[in-house]
């Protein structure tokens, strides 16, 4: 049973809508700003996660082979698959897609598959016998408005970083190399299309670019365009009670064309960073962030997952610790200070059946002094973040 | 110290702090606060996050939560979301909506009934709330005086959801925050301890700025926030 959704107050509402009559944004941003973009690439081919602001999205593709279909008998196929659980917002369903997974699903179809941004004729094996059927799964993991903007980002990074396996056709059989035997082979894609959504507000006179969760229920509509880095646009679809004219149309399709280029910039810078990451036999995952603004500037976050038992957590904590603070430590129960060596016990909060597990863990826990904070004028109110970074130690 | 933070170490669920609370209180009662519940003779954690001790015999777990779970007496803000007979019903933020009566307002009668709609912020008293029912609010005390409570009413405000952690910070008389602001500038704020936060400025630009301000603030300490504020205000 999903959870009801937050009511709406009048003064959000009303603020809102105030605020972009003064081209303003209840979370300081400009009204065409987009939210910092980060891309973090999995160790799987195919495997990323895009968070845009609070929303996260993991997109993952996989590969198997399928029978072409009868009309199609040269081609391959994608299919498009997007996840919405009560994991990224409690008012979603897990059991079906609802609306808005269906509206994401069926505009990153048109946006992806449609615009044949990827080569479906490579992927044929065998006329009419055999061919690599693409699967791309989109997973939304935090929603804080605009999943489609980052499900776009990150489908076509996963699809852009996926490897399927190398083959050989002898005659009617075909040989699949494992990835070990032969390097695997990129997907061919064409061109980059990335959805840019663009709220209305006040009678579709005001015009935000990428709405967070509030501004999206606050809103009168939304235009969505699908926009490659050649110009050439791949999707549009209106939503909600808009009038929107014609230069506006054209004026949307500029900052959706910029955001574009911007991004598949960033997108290839990212994927060549990973290579060259690869060719050095450095596992690290990598993490990128685009940030437009100074405002806001958290530091890159480093995750690293493929050796689990061999975790440093770092956590900088922007609390210094003061004197006044370290003295009442010391005056404090020798417990207090030390780490006890529990470990979790998953569950309601019943006694711990895990026993004594080594306390490594928590000793590793360290709790360094921050560099001071930095805000100067009214709006560069930002002060560091809490900075976490995971690092392998061996 | 009331909000004395014992340590800088994590509990997880499950773990047994027996050893802890007899090392503090041995041989007294103790009085186990939100986080901590007993089983059979041991005191076992059941929320992740540090151990804190309030004298003489209080312990609790503190850590980042932002669903709300509604204890009577507590100031909440709510939106209205609906009527349900001679009742509101108020999104608090917890699981079950609040319920507020028509005749819970200043000077309201049978026949003068409170004419709130939906979308309309309210700031009042839990006055009934316990696992097994609905929470139900107030909006007076007890001669029958709104004192501040009552519906919140203004055209620039804004309503933004907090940490309930912040909530708590914000209103302890330890938190140097909201006075030293208020001593720099004029605004309305108030804090529902569900973690809602009303605030009222001037103008637009301000109440973004003192929003993110806000946000921002609770993981600083109070020498922090007095350097941001100079440096805000210089």
């Amino acid at each position: 049973m999903p959870l009801r959704e937050p009511t709406l107050s009048n003064l959000e509402n009303n603020f809102i809508v105030n605020a972009v009559c003064d081209n303003r944004r209840y979370d300081g941003r400009r009204i065409t700003d987009a939210r910092d973009t980060q891309i973090t690439l999995g160790l799987d081919y195919g495997c990323c996660t895009v968070s845009l602001g609070e929303t996260k999205v993991m997109a993952q593709v996989a590969v198997e082979m399928e029978r072409p279909k009868e009309s199609r008998p040269s081609e391959g196929s994608l299919h498009i698959h997007v996840e919405m659980s009560t994991l990224a917002s409690g008012n979603f369903d897990a059991s079906k897609p609802g609306e808005l997974g269906i509206e994401i699903q069926r505009i990153l179809e048109r946006s992806i598959i449609l615009s044949r941004c990827l080569d479906l004729e490579e992927l044929c094996i065998r006329v009419g016998e055999r061919s690599w059927a693409v699967h791309l799964y989109i997973h939304v993991l935090c929603y804080d408005g605009n999943i489609l903007d980052c499900a776009s980002i990150a489908a076509i990074t996963s699809l852009k970083h996926f490897r399927r396996p190398d083959i050989t056709v002898e005659g009617k059989t075909v040989l699949v190399h494992s990835i070990e035997e032969r390097n695997p082979l990129p997907l061919t894609m064409h061109h980059m299309p990335f959805c840019t959504t663009m709220a209305f507000f006040k009678d579709s006179k005001q015009l935000l670019v990428d709405p967070t969760r509030i501004e999206e229920k606050v809103m009168d509509g939304k235009l969505i365009i699908s926009i490659n880095n050649h110009k050439e646009v791949c999707c549009m679809q209106i939503c909600g009670q808009v009038h929107i004219s014609k230069p506006q149309i054209l004026h949307s399709t500029d900052v959706a064309y910029l955001k574009s280029k911007e991004l598949s910039e960033f997108v290839k810078n990212v994927l060549t960073d990973d290579l060259k990451y690869k060719q050095n036999g450095e596992k690290e995952q990598q993490v990128s962030l685009l940030c437009k603004r100074n405002l806001h500037v958290k530091e890159n976050l480093m995750c690293n997952q493929h050796k689990k038992e061999n975790l440093l957590v770092e956590i900088v904590n922007p609390i210094t610790t003061t004197e006044n603070f370290a003295s009442e430590l010391k005056k404090a129960p020798e417990w207090l200070t030390k780490h006890d060596s529990k470990t979790v016990s998953v569950g309601e909060g019943l006694i711990n059946s895990w026993g004594k597990v080594g306390s490594s863990f928590f000793k590793s826990i360290k709790k360094p002094e921050l560099p001071n904070l930095e805000s100067n004028s009214e709006d560069e109110n930002d002060s560091d973040e809490e900075i976490i970074t995971l690092n392998q130690t061996s | 110290m009331l909000l004395n933070n014992v340590g800088e170490h994590i509990y997880l669920p499950g773990d047994v702090i027996n050893s802890k609370i007899q090392t503090v209180c041995d041989g007294e009662t103790v009085r186990l606060g939100p986080g901590l519940s007993k089983h059979n003779t041991d005191v076992t954690v059941s929320k992740a996050g540090s151990l804190c001790f309030g004298p003489p015999n209080t312990f609790w777990i503190d850590c980042h939560q932002k669903r709300y779970i509604p204890c009577k007496g507590e100031n909440v803000i709510g939106v209205i979301s609906g009527k349900q007979g001679d009742y509101y019903k108020v999104d608090i933020g917890s699981s079950d909506q609040a319920l507020l009566n028509f005749l819970s307002f200043e000077g309201a009668s049978k026949r003068n009934r409170p004419n709130l709609s939906p979308g309309d912020v309210v700031f009042g008293k839990l006055a009934i709330a316990n696992k097994h029912m609905e929470p139900e609010m107030t909006c007076v005390d007890v001669n029958g005086k709104a004192n501040g409570m009552g519906l919140v009413d203004d055209k620039y405000g804004i309503l933004f959801q907090t940490s309930l952690n912040l909530a708590r910070k914000l209103l302890s008389p330890d938190c140097i925050l909201l006075p030293e602001l208020g001593s720099r500038l004029a605004f309305e704020v108030i804090v529902g301890l569900n973690g809602k936060i009303a605030l009222f400025c001037k103008s637009s630009a301000q109440t973004i700025t003192l929003m993110k301000l806000i946000n921002e603030s609770e993981y600083l300490s109070n020498e922090q926030m007095l350097d941001v504020l100079k440096g805000m205000f210089l």
